[in-house]
Parts: structure tokens; sequence; C-alpha cells
């Protein structure tokens, strides 16, 4: 969890950040997806010198895959905190309304009927803010999964080039392009995702 | 915040409730109006986010919350029901009578727990025990769907921006001098009520009424002959002149 964790009211703020961060990470995901199709046609081309490299097309498929269904899934995790910290203001404003209602109605002959309303808005208040601080622990274990997973990029850029000195030097070129294609755009995301981390008060493992 | 009785009979009586001193400066001053029966009560345009911790301090004062099981908000306007957000947090069970059209508006304000309760154009009736308040159509004054209530027992019409002043926070809540009132009353008649068409026929349903207290949301209440003196007035002025 975060060192000097932000006020729920900033949560406002950074959940909307969040989603708009990872908004950009599925664009480039799906530029991945798209370098890796055009890396399984250009293998094809080859032929039996680029079957090592047909495969790892897949794999390439297989991250930006979960790349996507990550940065989904954190979005809609984002979006749901966002709801919970207004739900959760908005209880809070209320105890402070009843608050100085209490304080007005000192001495009042039914002041006491007030603290039935009060006693059910603090109860709804402490679940609101449990569930919000399980949502936000959720949200940034799923950053940092999603961080670690990006680091696959990097190794299979590596085995790219690697493949890529089996073929002719014509074709070289393509498979080293789609290698440094990988590495940009992970490179892309590991920026996005590392920046809403940072958003939460926190320093990057 | 003043609290004072407005009139009582065996059944049931009305309140009034405004003149809070604690109201930050540029807001404008409301009227709250509540019926209290022997075993509900209903507050009627409860006002803003800003006046419910005086409201609710006054209330107590008069019933146990348990008590205020009705609520109803002229129209949508925030001065009238922005409150409905803390409201909702305190009384869940309550009912909220307003015009049908502007449900979809309301619930902006935040209504999770309340029943909104939607008045059909050509108004509707609500029984508080025994005690029977019916809602008057008001539409286009200001607002495009718009009620009143009415108590013909106690010959009350809340009558929501329809004989709204422009006062002194520390203002009498009874006019005194009409024709003085008068000057506090015509630009807020002229600028916000937007057909002649619509407050003629205002005034023709509420002449047919036996109205004795002309409870306006803001400014003063018009008790007895000028209740007929402010129907006069109004109908000799000529509204919507923004355009």
């Amino acid at each position: 969890m975060t060192q000097h964790a932000p006020k729920i009211s900033q949560y406002h703020v950074i959940a909307a950040v969040v989603a708009a961060e990872l908004n950009q990470t599925l664009s480039y995901c799906k530029q991945i997806n798209l370098t890796a199709s055009n890396a399984q046609a250009a293998s094809a081309r080859v032929g039996n010198a680029a079957l090592g490299f047909k495969a790892l097309t897949g794999f390439i498929d297989d991250l930006a895959s979960y790349t996507m269904k990550a940065a989904t899934d954190i979005n809609q995790l984002a979006h749901q905190t966002s709801r919970l910290a207004t739900e959760t203001a908005r209880a809070a404003v209320a105890l402070n309304h009843f608050q100085r209602a209490k304080l007005k109605a000192n001495g009042a002959p039914f002041g006491d009927t007030i603290n039935p309303a009060v006693a059910a808005t603090q109860a709804h208040h402490s679940k609101l803010q449990q569930e919000f601080d399980r949502l936000i622990d959720k949200m940034e274990n799923q950053l940092f999964d999603l961080k670690r997973n990006l680091r696959t990029a990097n190794i299979l850029a590596s085995i790219c080039r690697i493949e890529a000195c089996r073929v002719d030097t014509a074709n070289q070129t393509i498979f080293n392009d789609v290698a440094n294609r990988v590495d940009d755009v992970a490179q892309l995301i590991r920026r996005r995702v590392d920046h809403a981390i940072t958003l939460f008060g926190n320093t990057a493992p | 915040m003043k609290s004072e009785l407005i009139i009582e009979t065996p059944t049931h009586k009305w309140l009034y409730f405004g003149r809070d001193p604690d109201k930050p400066d540029k807001i404008i001053d409301t009227n709250q109006y509540m019926v209290v029966s022997s075993h509900h009560a209903l507050l009627m345009d409860p006002g803003g986010i800003e006046l419910f911790a005086a409201m609710l301090a006054n209330i107590v004062k008069h019933i146990p919350l348990s008590q205020l099981t009705h609520l109803f908000a002229s129209h949508q306007d925030p001065d009238i029901i922005s409150s409905l957000g803390l409201w909702d947090q305190t009384l869940p069970k309550a009912k909220l009578y307003s015009p049908w059209l502007w449900e979809g508006f309301i619930r902006h304000f935040g209504m999770n727990n309340i029943s909104y309760e939607p008045i059909a154009d050509n108004g509707g009736s609500v029984n508080l025990d025994q005690v029977e308040l019916q809602f008057i159509p008001a539409h286009y004054l200001h607002a495009s769907g718009n009620f009143h209530v009415y108590d013909p027992v106690t010959k009350v019409l809340m009558s929501g921006d329809i004989g709204a002043a422009l006062e002194d926070p520390q203002a009498d809540i009874y006019v005194d001098d009409f024709e003085q009132h008068c000057t506090k009353m015509a630009y807020f008649h002229q600028r916000w009520m937007p057909s002649n068409r619509a407050k003629n026929d205002w005034i023709k349903r509420v002449r047919k009424l036996d109205v004795q207290y002309l409870c306006p949301q803001h400014g003063r209440i018009f008790r007895g002959q000028q209740v007929k003196q402010f129907l006069d007035w109004f109908e000799n002025l000529n509204v919507g002149v923004g355009v």
C-alpha cells in the first residue's frame, strides 16, 4: 500500500487520471496486435527459416491480449473507485451537516431523534471507506502485476532479434523492426503504468 | 432560524421556518413550511444544502424526526430541493411529492432511499392522517412543472414563488403595508414569471379557493384581505419582461 496515501477527495482525480492513462494503453496494445499480425505475415513469406520467429508472434499476441485485459480491468476499477469516492464524500458531508444540526438543536425536545440517522450514516460511511480501501489496494496490485508482465516484452524482443539472425539480410530488417516495435510500445505502456502508480504516492519497485 | 406557528386546528398545524441568521450572504432567503398532523408531517420546499443543518435543528424542536414522513418540492430549483441528498440519508423511508416532469432532474441531487411520488399535471392530493392536502397546478409559474399546496381546512395556500419578494433577511414574516410590499415583489414576478397566460390561468384557479393565508417561498405571508389584493395586483402585472 502507499507510503503517503492521498485523501479520498484526491482519489476522485487520481482515479480519473489512471483511467485516462490506461485508455492510452489500450491503443498501444492495438499497435502490438498489429505488429504481431505483420510479423506473422512476414514469417509466412520467409518460410522454414522463420519457424522460430512464427512461434514468437503468438507470444507477442498473447502479451498484447493480456495487457489489454489488464488495462480494461484496472480502468473498470478506477471507475468503481471514483463512484465510491463520490458516495463516501456524500456520507462524510452528511455527517458534517448532522454534526452542525446537533449543535444547533442543543436542548431541542426531540434533538435525540437525529441520532439514528447519524448512526446509520456513520455505519454506511465506514463500510464505504473499507470498500474504498480494498479497491485502491486491488488497483495498485493490478498495476504492479501489469508492470511485471511487461518485462516479458523485452525478453520477446531479444528473442526476435536472435531469430532475425537466422534469416537472410533482407528479412532481418523486418524482424528487427518487429523487435524494436515491441520494445518501443512496451516502453510507452510502462511509462503510463509508472505514472499511474506514482499517482498513488508510492515508489515503483 | 426563525420558526413560528401560522395556524393550528384540532387535527393539524402549519409551521413556518426561515430568516436564518447563519445563512451565507449571497444565497436567497427562503421560507419553509411544515404541516404536522397527529402522526405525520409534510415539509414543503425543504430548501438548499446550505440550509439543511438549520432546518433539521429546527424541525426537532417541534416533532421527532420519525414523524417527518412526507416531503414536497414545488419544482426543481436548488433553493427548493438541493438538500435532497442529505434528507435522503436522514429520512430513508420518506416520500417526496413533486411534479412528474422533474423526476429525472431532481434525482440528480442524490436520491437512493426516499421514494419519488410524481404529481400528475392536473394535480392531486395527499392525506396526513385525516388531513387532506391538495396539489394545485401552477405550471410555468415559474417552472414548467409546478405545484402549490392548498389546505381547505386552514385555508392556507403554500404558493411557491408566487407572492415572493426580495426582502431583507431580518424582515417580518407577515405583510404589513401591502402597497409598500408591492415594490419588493414587482421585479421578481415580472422577471421570473414567464407567461401572462399561465398567470391568468392560476389566478382563475385560486380565486375559486377560499384562501386566508398565502404563503410564498420567499418574502412575507399574506393574510385575509391581502390575499385578494395580491391576486388583483398580480392580474394587472405584465410578466415575462426578460425578452
